[in-house]
């Protein structure tokens, strides 16, 4: 019998125990939420944009992002370029995926990663620019 | 002494319970002093580096373009001015990892990263050509002056050079000098020398071309 | 006999009378010395994140050299910080945060293009606030409204 007494409070304790571990655990996870990287990632596809809307075509001189949206022909031609300059521009640790209304050049996304982005409206329609830690 | 046993559990169940608040309370405190003064840094941080490589910088030549000439002359109070919100803490704006300026010394803070464009002139390139076999050069695009060397050889009259059809150098009396141009950095330009078919001597253009580097623009500001 | 009835009772009497005391004791000491100072750095945090955010939403609202859009936006505003509402104006290119509690109030640069000629408005924290961008290429001026 005094065995059982005895038992009963040490579970008691140990669901304070618990009860309180719990609520601080609460304070640790609830009260400094991780800043968000999606600022930071979506000046980066602002930066991917803009200096393909700065740049000519290599060897040519259209702009490259229009050249890109214009047609398939020219986004075809374009594509092992784009790939290679964008990954050029970007630090190293970070991926993109390009979207032309005639296909897509860069790395497959990941489904639950932070993704920063960025629309741009051309004359023959938008060039999302998406990227990522990763 | 049941009861005594009893009242024995309870306080070691009592004391238990507040190691775990003490435990609970430096947690919960660790949590807040950790988030001390973040959102500041980041905004000055995000801030800074927007302005620097903003269209209407006066470091750039156009959104994301730097010029690496007016980045090299950059100095703390220049950045202050160009980006007054960093004003209380350290700040720290690197290329590729390489400080261009700095106030104080940011430990920790908020890390910006941009990806941007550095324009500069590269060494000097030399072009001889002899004018009885070839009477023109190309310049490339991004150049926006070239010096240009002239001997005429015997029974030769340079009267002038073109550069895109444009004249640029001209002299009746025959042209044996050396001279700098200016040319249209939008364009490659073709510098012609207006020449007989006769024509002997020797023309050198000197330029630098336009070198452009991929560069990550770092922002860290420590308050 | 009945002295060993009542014992038990008495035991638990006391032990319920101790725990309760402890609990008392721990709140009290807890809500004295450490729930306050959390309480107010918790507030110092959302008004510094409130002013970081809000400049952050002013410079962005400012269009690039090449459009001439006026530009419209709303900000969302914590309604209260601390239960107290308080007031976000602009001073000197300054963005201030009244709050009647002098530690949860603050002051940040705005960085603007130098197109930007004034900045000016302010807005209360438990009314509907936007930042309107007008003005030509030039001279552009910021509203809080």
């Amino acid at each position: 019998m005094r065995r059982g007494q005895l038992s009963l409070s040490v579970i008691e304790a140990a669901i304070g125990v618990l009860l309180v571990v719990g609520v601080a655990a609460g304070f640790t996870v609830g009260v400094a939420p991780a800043p968000s990287a999606e600022p930071q990632l979506d000046s980066l596809a602002r930066d991917t944009a803009t200096l393909l809307d700065s740049e000519p075509v290599p060897g040519g001189s259209d702009a490259w992002l229009v050249a890109l949206a214009r047609s398939s022909e020219s986004f075809d031609r374009l594509r092992p370029d784009t790939r290679e300059r964008v990954a050029r521009a970007l630090p190293a640790d970070v991926a993109f995926r390009i979207t032309t209304p005639h296909g897509t050049v860069g790395y497959p996304r990941p489904p639950r990663t932070t993704v920063g982005s960025t629309t741009v409206p051309t004359r023959h329609g938008p060039i999302t620019v998406r990227v990522w830690y990763g | 002494m049941r009861g005594q046993t009893n009242l024995f559990a309870l306080v070691v169940a009592l004391v238990l319970l507040t190691g775990a608040t003490v435990v609970g309370v430096s947690l919960a405190d660790g949590a807040l002093a950790g988030a001390d003064r973040e959102p500041v840094e980041r905004h000055a941080a995000a801030a800074t580096a927007d302005r620097l490589i903003a269209a209407d910088s006066p470091l750039t030549v156009r959104a994301n373009t730097l010029n690496a000439s007016r980045v090299a002359a950059l100095n703390a109070s220049r950045l202050h001015e160009l980006a007054p919100v960093a004003r209380t803490g350290d700040v720290r704006v690197a290329l590729d990892g390489r400080p261009v300026v700095e106030r104080g010394a940011p430990g920790g803070g908020w890390t910006v990263r941009r990806s941007v464009v550095v324009r500069s002139r590269a060494e000097p390139r030399s072009i001889r050509v002899n004018l009885s076999t070839q009477s023109t050069v190309s310049v490339p695009q991004g150049v926006d002056r070239a010096t240009l060397t002239l001997a005429s050889g015997p029974n030769t009259t340079l009267r002038s050079v073109r550069a895109n059809d444009r004249v640029v150098l001209h002299d009746d009396g025959g042209l044996d000098t050396t001279a700098t141009v200016h040319l249209d950095r939008y364009e490659p330009t073709t510098l012609r020398v207006d020449a007989g078919a006769n024509a002997t001597g020797r023309l050198v253009v000197t330029y630098r071309p336009q070198r452009v580097d991929d560069r990550i623009l770092t922002v860290t500001v420590d308050a | 006999m009945t002295d060993r009835a009542l014992v038990p009772v008495v035991g638990k009497v006391l032990e319920a009378m101790l725990v309760l005391l402890y609990v008392a004791s721990l709140v009290t000491a807890l809500h004295g010395g450490v729930v306050p100072d959390y309480r107010d750095a918790a507030a110092a945090e959302v008004s510094d994140r409130t002013l970081a955010s809000t400049a952050a939403r002013i410079e962005a609202s400012v269009p690039p050299p090449s459009d001439d859009a006026a530009a419209s936006r709303t900000v969302d505003l914590p309604a209260a910080i601390d239960d107290a509402v308080y007031r976000l104006r602009v001073e000197n290119r300054t963005l201030v945060l009244d709050h009647p509690d002098p530690a949860l109030s603050g002051r940040l640069r705005l960085a603007l293009s130098p197109r930007v000629t004034a900045v000016e408005g302010s807005w209360r924290s438990d009314e509907p606030a936007t930042v309107r961008v007008r003005g030509d290429d030039g001279r552009l001026r910021v509203i809080l409204a």
